[in-house]
């Protein structure tokens, strides 16, 4: 026995022994409560920290509670001496950070010292240490929890962020966890003191660690160098505000001292009392109706009991009064009518509604908005709004939001409101760009700098009693409806690049890229040649749009000597040139993708390796990454090798140059012959499988969807645009993109094997099936029907469609559009985060999917590469020792990153590179609506030829002239509907019913109705006529379908001379409709301009007796001589042309299709050039006019490599 | 409010200790004099007196077992223990489960037909509670147990262990409870490694539950060094005044 404890003895040895040991055999009853701290020291038996000493403490506060009793809280502190300074500097041996386990980035010696900011700084001036410039900040502990316990979560995450990203090289250091910066709070003393003596002796905690090597710069606007050396003594250590600093360390930099100057003025919570007594001078009444949000535990547990329901508060873009939640799959949405139910949430926050009584419920209006103006002026007035709102429509539930749990205010673009310069005093109101998000009330010195600028503006905060949140002026980003200025606030708008500094690559980044000059160009390396299969004696060519400069995919195909055939598809090896998080690497992670604008782009990576090593240009050793498949002659896939690969293509084909091979010419533009030669059969046996590969996954369900496309044609010089075309499918992109099909879901697959918890996959989930309700109305319409059961049943009925419409093509292209609308997103996903049947992605009836083909302009492509390699490595090391193991085995044993094996942080990946496609989408979709407007504006100004910028009036100029289109209906809303012109890509609303509630109708549409032909007198007349209102009209809405309109007998004679009235008196638009527009724009200082139509005429639906007359619009058209002229006659028939693709829809069996388009397309071609000749100039040539060779600037060709509204993955053609 | 970051990315929980690491652990025996045997811990926090009355004749002759003996456990919170003071009754539903599980341990421990027709009885009292309650209600009977000399085949360690944000954490506090973590009590018997006492009131995944269990059964082992370790010192100490 004595043994026993003898050996549990020595076991102690070395333990301190409990202080309180004493005491608590005394107890129990008298344990000392009120202690305000309590150190005790013990010694802690983990395996992980042996050494770990800690002491531990007691925090006590005192709180109210919702009762207005006081209540002690006790919390424990543990102290510990293993918190590391996170310091590549560390003299320890090993470091300190080596010695736990963390993950942080480390601070390094880029300079001469380290930062700490302290609580009022990192408020205040967040933004400033968000810039990029700032690095080796340690952010204390103490300041983050203040910062949590006084709700600036924002702030917080803000600050995480930074710490976070490995390029600011910033850390978190847990000062009040270390035993030797942990800081009591003295009697009397207040928490901004002690929080300033805990940041002191942290400063000077890490001085004496780091052994004096690194001076510390506190970041202080509260305290001085005198305060510091009332507690300490401060060697080492500087006292500085934001200014000072500014000035000593970065005297030059425009950027931070603007951005400094801006928050410096900035409305704070401890500003807001003065505030609000001076705007509640401006308002006329104090009660804004807000109430105080309810406290967070009630919340979630109104939540857990389905009391209350939680969701992202959505705000209509068309109706800024209402706004939506999607709660859970009981209620579905919910609605919240008018500011005071939205209770101060904005766009975005994750609110939690309460519903009202049912008697309340509203049914949200469908009317189209009139303009973005009245859209805000309708949050200020919201009883006239919601008397209009309740309507006997389908009415829904309707709540209103008791608390918000995460705000998701970002920077918003804002112009000041109109006239707000003139006024005196520090406060403006701006009116934020986007319709959706509420004005900001701001302060600003000197106003008149602001007027008529975009600025970027922050929200701060929103107290109750104030009608709009408080934010703050962050930077001016130029005169408003300027292209520059426009286009970055589409950057700004969607995060692309908030920073001006981050637009380039960091000195950094390109220090490690290869070196390709005239001089020395960039060869391959001959040992990593030997390393890689060589493909260089393979014909492989590229088939891309015309001018592309980073080509990511090339092509190879052979037929074998057994009839078999190698197909290969090569992708640029880009994973070689960047590794995993090199700060290249890294930079390209956060970019997510290279985004297209309508004239310009930003890239992923910089440009040596996009357009230049990386690219796999002709003539020209490139490293790829393959995947070559054996097929039989019916396109089964027998075989398949994926791997590294050196090769050097033959020829960078354009996509007119490949279709004009594949329909059968010897040579074709560009090109010279022998290349021709060589080239051709590859094609056409390219054209012959590709077929059969697609008809095969057509019959399983893959969809062919639709979407309005168009690209911009720029002047040489000066920067206008000439003209708007819409993008022209040929069977080349079908063929091309069906390869690239096959590569991504092929290397889907094999990564899936690799990596079960971790493959990058792309999935789209099957729509839900309540968002057909729309298409299968619409196409009832049209007596369709429309079958959504599945993705197979409703690729047949579309076809069924497009066969039954007799050539329609507009309707076709809508259904097809509102089809590919009602779908849900595809997104990047990690295997592992949901089970195995939701991998399959729904548009292109595949089971596995990925990005694999464009690691260029994709960083998932990118992280696909890298797990591909892994996977293939991974084999071939098996492969060495044994030939059957399980390659999922071999992949974890080689040295590979964390990152691809970690399926939760794959996931968070995939879910950071959803929104960055996400935003770079809109940011595609803004700027190309955009240029339409510039384009609309150019049209309609042109002829009235010197009018200034600005002069035009607000709407509706009679000078201005109507620029006509053909459009067609679209959809169909409570007072007008909206049209679709095709030709253009624009849909715009065509208002039916005036604000006063008046309906109008043109009187031209009434005549075209009655009247047959017209002579010419009448025609002059009738120039006017659509200008013409004829109000007091009746309207009958019957939503979804149709409109009609009824003219009294009494209006009707007003208006018409002849005795019988020559005036239709019922007019019926039902969707689908054709109609003759007239564009206009809407102009406006806060907004953009947006594009409005008024109707000029109906044309009457091909069924119902043609035997009147063409709509006599058609004539006043020509008579303007407008560009559209011969557009209207020909569209049919230039679509069909152009567009094999639509035109052999009306087939059914598939293969027999493909080769039919071909025809048609060889057909057209020769119509095309047979036209030509006859119609010289006057008439041109539908092909030339729209052909995509004929880019006239460089940066034009941008657009043609990017698609443009596609959501789903069909239509994402690889090119 | 905002919410409380129950681990930070540094790794720290909200009191600095690191996920797998128990909170300081105070405990002694023989506190009472009037008992047969009695204990008093604290896990932090967390503090649980324990007397222990018996075995001695039953009560109610209607309850006696002719071959072993009965376990009576009562169990009491005082009202001052959290912050708000509460009064709970003697009837409270969930004093009298959690009883019920301190009493079902120890069956299977004590060796009970070493003490027919008799009755050992367990007072409990709450004095302090932050968080783990069952967790120190079944070491502190363990301890009084063992100080009343009842036999027993082994000692029993009870630790709860969860998931908070991502990682298993054991020996979790009052706030790291009240956020709605996936919370599970073991009662660990050291020497034959066997689990007496499985408690889970909360939804988890099962793949997690493996390696919360295993944490769990960690934090027992180094709990049992801290018991024996009181009982050690109290033998010797007893030791000692014997020799003198």
């Amino acid at each position: 026995m004595s043994a026993l404890l003898g050996a549990e003895a020595q076991g102690k040895k070395g333990l301190p022994l409990d202080a309180d040991f004493a005491a608590v055999s005394r107890l129990p009853l008298d344990a000392d409560f009120a202690a305000v701290s309590r150190p005790s020291l013990f010694m802690h038996h983990l395996n992980i920290s042996p050494t770990a000493i800690m002491h531990k403490t007691e925090n006590v506060h005192f709180r109210k509670t919702n009762k207005n009793t006081v209540i002690k809280r006790v919390r424990e502190v543990y102290l510990r001496t293993d918190i590391p300074c996170l310091s590549s500097q560390c003299p320890m041996n090993p470091p300190c950070h080596e010695r736990v386990k963390v993950e942080s980035s480390l601070l390094t010696s880029e300079t001469p010292y380290y930062l700490i900011p302290d609580y009022s700084v990192s408020l205040r001036y967040v933004e400033l240490l968000e810039q990029e410039e700032l690095t080796n900040i340690i952010f204390s502990e103490t300041i983050l929890q203040r910062l949590q316990s006084e709700d600036k979560s924002r702030t917080y995450k803000s600050l995480r962020q930074v710490a976070k990203d490995p390029r600011r090289r910033s850390v978190v250091f847990c000062n009040e966890h270390c035993e030797d910066t942990h800081v009591e709070r003295e009697p009397n003393e207040s928490i901004e003191h002690r929080d300033w003596r805990a940041l002191l002796k942290s400063a000077l905690w890490y001085y004496s660690h780091l052994q004096r090597q690194v001076p510390i710069i506190l970041l202080s606007e509260q305290f001085s160098q005198a305060d510091a050396a009332e507690y300490f003594e401060i060697e080492g250590i500087t006292v500085l505000s934001a200014k000072q600093y500014l000035n000593q360390y970065w005297p030059n930099n425009s950027v931070l001292h603007e951005l400094f100057d801006s928050l410096k003025e900035a409305i704070l919570e401890e500003d807001v009392k003065n505030q609000t007594q001076e705007s509640g001078a401006l308002r006329k009444s104090s009660s804004t109706g807000y109430q105080e949000y309810k406290p967070l535990s009630e919340l979630e547990a109104g939540v857990k009991s389905e009391r209350f329901f939680q969701g992202v508060l959505k705000v209509r873009a068309n109706h800024r009064d209402q706004a939506f939640i999607r709660g859970n799959a009981n209620i579905g949405e919910i609605v919240i009518m008018g500011s005071e139910y939205r209770n101060r949430a904005v766009h975005g926050d994750v609110v939690v509604v309460e519903l009202l009584n049912k008697a309340s419920w509203v049914a949200p209006s469908t009317h189209i908005s009139y303009d973005p103006e009245e859209v805000h002026a309708a949050a200020d007035d919201n009883d006239e709004e919601r008397s209009t709102g309740r309507r006997h429509r389908e009415i829904k539930p309707t709540g209103r939001v008791v608390g918000v749990l995460t705000r998701n205010w970002q920077p918003y673009v804002a112009t000041l409101q109109e006239g707000s310069e003139k006024d005196s005093g520090s406060f403006h109101l701006v009116l934020p760009l986007s319709p959706i998000i509420p004005k900001i009330r701001i302060r600003h010195h000197d106003p008149k700098v602001l007027a008529n600028q975009r600025i970027v503006v922050r929200i701060d905060s929103w107290p109750t009693n104030s009608q709009y949140p408080n934010g703050h002026y962050v930077r001016s980003i130029g005169p408003v409806h300027e292209l520059d200025t426009e286009i970055s606030a589409i950057l700004i708008e969607h995060g692309i690049s908030v920073s001006q500094t981050t637009q380039g690559f960091s000195e950094g980044s390109l220090k490690e890229m290869p070196v390709n000059t005239d001089e020395n160009p960039w060869k391959p390396d001959s040992k990593e040649l030997s390393r890689r299969r060589d493909l260089r004696k393979h014909t492989v060519f590229s088939i891309d749009p015309p001018n592309c400069q980073d080509i990511d995919d090339a092509i190879s195909i052979r037929e074998l000597e057994n009839g078999k055939i190698e197909f290969g598809v090569h992708i640029a090896d880009v994973s070689f040139f960047v590794k995993e998080n090199s700060l290249t690497d890294l930079e390209a992670r956060s970019r997510g993708t290279t985004v297209y604008l309508s004239d310009r782009r930003f890239d992923m990576l910089p440009k040596v390796l996009s357009e230049q090593i990386c690219s796999l240009r002709h003539h020209v050793d490139r490293y790829a990454m393959s995947v070559m498949w054996t097929l039989d002659s019916e396109a089964n896939v027998l075989d398949s090798w994926f791997g590294r690969t050196v090769i050097r293509s033959a020829c960078e084909m354009e996509y007119e140059q490949a279709q004009g091979l594949l329909n059968g010419k010897d040579v074709v533009p560009n090109l010279d012959a022998k290349t021709c030669k060589q080239l051709k059969p590859s094609v056409v046996l390219l054209a012959k499988t590709m077929r059969k590969v697609r008809a095969r996954r057509m019959a399983n369900g893959g969809l062919e969807l639709e979407s309005s496309e168009v690209k911009f044609k720029f002047k040489e010089e000066g920067g206008g645009i000439t003209d708007i075309l819409p993008k022209q499918p040929l069977e080349v992109h079908q063929i091309i993109e069906e390869a690239m099909v096959m590569a991504n879901s092929h290397v889907a697959k094999r990564i899936y094997t690799g990596f079960r918890d971790s493959s990058m996959l792309r999935h789209h989930p099957p729509p839900i099936e309540s968002h057909f309700k729309m298409l299968i109305r619409a196409a009832e319409s049209r007596g369709f029907t429309i079958d959504t059961s599945s993705n197979l049943s409703l690729a047949n009925s579309l076809r069924e469609c497009a066969a039954k419409s007799q050539g329609d093509i507009e309707f076709v292209r809508l259904i097809k559009t509102m089809a590919t609308m009602a779908m849900s997103e595809a997104s990047y996903m990690s295997s592992g985060s949901c089970p195995v049947n939701e991998y399959a992605h729904y548009g292109l009836a595949l089971d596995f999917y990925t990005h694999f083909t464009s690691p260029i302009r994709r960083y998932a492509d990118l992280v696909v590469h890298r797990q591909l390699t892994a996977c293939v490595e991974g084999e071939l090391l098996s492969n060495k020792t044994t030939a059957l193991s399980a390659p999922s085995s071999t992949v974890s044993s080689l040295a590979h990153s964390e990152l691809l094996k970690n399926g939760f942080k794959m996931e968070q990946l995939a879910e950071h590179l959803n929104y960055k496609n996400r935003e770079s989408k809109f940011a595609q979709k803004d700027s190309t609506e955009l240029f339409q407007t510039l384009f609309i504006l150019q049209r309609t100004r042109r002829q009235s030829e010197g009018t200034g910028l600005g002069s035009a009036g607000k709407d509706g100029d009679e000078e201005e002239v109507p620029y006509v289109e053909a459009g067609i209906i679209s959809e169909i809303r409570e007072n007008g509907f909206f049209v679709f012109v095709p030709r253009l890509g624009i849909k715009g609303p065509v208002y039916l019913k005036e604000k006063s509630g008046d309906v109008v109708v043109p009187l031209s549409v009434l005549k075209s109705l009655t009247k047959g032909t017209k002579d010419k007198g009448e025609l002059q007349q009738q120039s006017k006529e659509h200008l013409v209102n004829v109000s007091g009209c009746e309207m009958d809405t019957d939503l979804m379908t149709k409109i009609s309109i009824s003219v009294p007998a009494t209006v009707a004679r007003e208006y018409t001379s002849d005795k019988d009235g020559g005036l239709a008196r019922n007019v019926q638009f039902r969707l689908f409709d054709k109609v003759q527009v007239a564009l206009r724009l809407k102009k406006s200082l806060a907004h953009r301009h947006s594009i409005y139509m008024t109707l000029i005429g109906l044309e009457p639906p091909k069924s119902t007796a043609d035997g009147l007359t063409l709509p006599s619009t058609n004539r006043l058209f020509k008579q303007k001589g407008s560009v559209g002229q011969q557009l209207k006659q020909d569209e049919v028939k230039r679509i069909a042309q152009q567009d094999p693709g639509l035109a052999k829809l009306s087939e059914r069996e598939l293969i027999q299709q493909i080769r039919q388009g071909q025809e048609e397309a060889t057909t057209s071609l020769k119509y095309t050039k047979s036209n030509k000749k006859k119609a010289g100039k006057k008439q041109p040539d539908p092909e030339e006019m729209y052909s995509q060779t004929r880019a006239e600037s460089s940066l034009y060709r941008l657009m043609d490599a990017f698609d443009r509204f596609r959501i789903i993955e069909s239509s994402e053609t690889e090119v | 409010m905002s919410r409380v970051e129950l681990l930070t990315p540094e790794g720290l929980r909200v009191d600095g200790r690191r996920p797998a690491e128990l909170r300081k652990i105070t405990s002694t025996t023989s506190v009472l004099s009037q008992a047969d045997g009695s204990a008093y811990i604290e896990h932090g926090n967390t503090k649980v007196l324990a007397a222990v009355y018996g075995p001695c004749e039953v009560r109610h002759r209607a309850l006696a077992v002719h071959d072993r003996a009965i376990i009576n456990v009562e169990l009491n919170v005082a009202p001052f223990s959290t912050s708000e003071r509460r009064r709970r009754t003697k009837t409270d539903k969930r004093l009298l489960e959690m009883s019920s599980f301190v009493k079902q341990t120890f069956e299977a421990v004590v060796m009970m037909n070493l003490y027919p027709r008799s009755q050992i009885d367990v007072y409990l009292q709450v004095i302090q509670h932050d968080g783990a309650m069952l967790q120190a209600c079944i070491n502190a009977t363990t301890l009084a147990l063992i100080d009343a000399g009842i036999a027993m085949s082994d000692y029993v360690c009870a630790c709860t262990a969860g998931w908070i944000e991502r990682e298993p954490a054991i020996d979790l506090n009052y706030i790291e409870e009240s956020s709605d973590t996936s919370e599970v009590t073991i009662a660990l018997l050291p020497k034959s490694g066997k689990v007496t006492l499985v408690q889970m009131e909360s939804r988890l995944h099962v793949d997690k539950l493996e390696e919360l269990l295993s944490l769990a059964r960690d934090g027992c082992q180094q709990l049992y060094g801290e018991l024996d370790r009181t009982i050690r010192d109290r033998a010797e100490d007893l030791a000692k005044k014997i020799v003198v």
